[in-house]
């Protein structure tokens, strides 16, 4: 008799201790990645109809990429270490890659917004400013911007892929988290 | 400095949980609660942030061999493996799950800021991220002990030597000796897990003699090391990455051509 094949049906695997916060994440990084992906081609190749498009993306990718880290820190076990991710990086890690990555969009994220800003005279108040944020090469920042944006929409699927979790590591995990950003790119439009 | 590691021989555990609570008792660790699971003598579960050894009970109501006491008991003190690739210590953003001198897989607890990506990345459902402390916990293999060059407690503790710590080449030379004596005897289910085995989270630090099949044991069958997904899965992320930025680009183009 082989009935005992499980140890009395319990859970092999520990269960994450994610909470709604990094769900919401997934859902805003995706946003973010993809309207500053729609925002910069507006920008580049687009025409001056779609000045809107380009200025909407700058501030939707913006508001997402400030609330983001707000939301990944409160889920922390301990958020006031939250800057120990930024002591190493590791490419094994995808959560160490995505750390990175969002530093670096994010800080792209402030100056193409900010350059935004400038153009739309919201920046008059601050003459030095404003000509600093209206000199920069913005297509060249908003360009490494939208790939690092891209990463940061994709990444999170990655992550959840290479966990131990069976479900998570099928590779139609892998597939449901890139094609988020059409959803992005549909409510930048 | 040699690799240290644990044998843990389950045919010669008797379920006295010893180990458990030395291990507790070393380490300061919390009770966690008078809960009757009724599996058995078994009323630990798991391993879980503050359970970082736990005696398995699996009682088999006939025998395997067809003598014997109509119930065949397994029991098994389980712990964290320290694997040769330890998917946590990979997952970890922070650098904080290092390996030590002696081989073990440390969290360190003043670096840890309990991300929590190190759980789902265990293959085995070891470490766990405490309510307590907000922080990742997991065996240590008694580093502190270890620096002082005296044993792990649960190995101490342990009175029928059922837990073995020293040196992995003595101990896998010791237990591969032990395989074939109990083979000798009749016992040819016994087999090493954790040890020449072809897994992707290569040979484990903490390795069993087992009975049965890990699954019954509630090990994994051939653990895998998650990291092996993060190439496909990127170049999947690649692929639709291109994909996106082809289609956005040809709508503008042709909304601009109109």
């Amino acid at each position: 008799m082989n009935k005992a094949r499980t140890y009395y049906d319990l859970p092999l695997l520990k269960k994450p201790s994610w909470s709604w916060e990094i769900m919401l994440y997934f859902f805003l990084g995706g946003l973010a990645g993809g309207s500053f992906l729609v925002s910069t081609l507006a920008d580049l190749l687009g025409s001056k109809q779609d000045a809107a498009v380009v200025r909407a993306g700058r501030f939707l990718a913006l508001i997402c990429i400030l609330i983001s880290p707000i939301l990944l820190i409160k889920d922390l076990g301990r958020p006031e270490r939250f800057h120990h991710m930024l002591r190493v990086l590791k490419l094994r890690s995808a959560m160490s890659l995505g750390t990175w990555a969002l530093t670096i969009f994010g800080i792209c994220c402030g100056f193409t917004t900010g350059h935004q800003l400038a153009k739309d005279g919201l920046l008059n108040w601050f003459p030095l400013l404003a000509r600093f944020m209206k000199a920069m090469p913005v297509k060249i920042i908003e360009s490494i911007g939208s790939i690092f944006g891209l990463f940061v929409a994709s990444y999170t699927g990655v992550l959840l892929a290479s966990t131990a979790v069976p479900v998570w590591g099928r590779c139609f995990s892998r597939l449901v988290f890139p094609p988020r950003s059409p959803v992005s790119r549909c409510s930048s439009h | 400095m040699g690799q240290m590691g644990f044998f843990t021989d389950t045919t010669l555990c008797i379920g006295c949980k010893a180990c458990e609570v030395a291990c507790k008792q070393w380490n300061q660790l919390p009770a966690d609660g008078y809960t009757f699971t009724g599996h058995s003598y078994d009323n630990t579960g798991a391993l879980s942030a503050t359970t970082w050894r736990h005696v398995a009970f699996i009682e088999h109501s006939q025998p395997a061999n067809g003598t014997g006491k109509s119930v065949n008991w397994l029991m098994m003190s389980d712990v964290c493996k320290h694997c040769t690739y330890a998917g946590c210590m990979e997952a970890c953003p922070t650098g904080a799950i290092i390996r030590n001198e002696f081989g073990d897989v440390f969290v360190q607890p003043d670096i840890c800021n309990g991300c929590g990506y190190c759980v789902p990345s265990c293959p085995f459902g070891v470490v766990e991220r405490s309510r307590d402390t907000g922080l990742a916990a997991k065996c240590t293999l008694c580093y502190d002990r270890q620096k002082d060059g005296i044993e792990p407690a649960c190995a101490k503790a342990c009175p029928t030597d059922s837990i073995t710590f020293g040196d992995l080449d003595e101990l896998k030379a010791r237990a591969r000796k032990r395989v074939h004596t109990l083979h000798e005897r009749g016992e040819t289910a016994a087999y090493l897990y954790g040890v020449d085995e072809d897994t992707s989270v290569g040979d484990l630090n903490a390795f069993f003699l087992l009975m049965d099949r890990p699954s019954v044991y509630n090990l994994p069958e051939k653990p895998r090391l998650p990291q092996n997904n993060l190439v496909p899965g990127f170049m999947a992320s690649l692929i639709a990455a291109s994909f996106l930025t082809l289609t956005t680009a040809f709508s503008l183009w042709r909304r601009g051509r109109k």
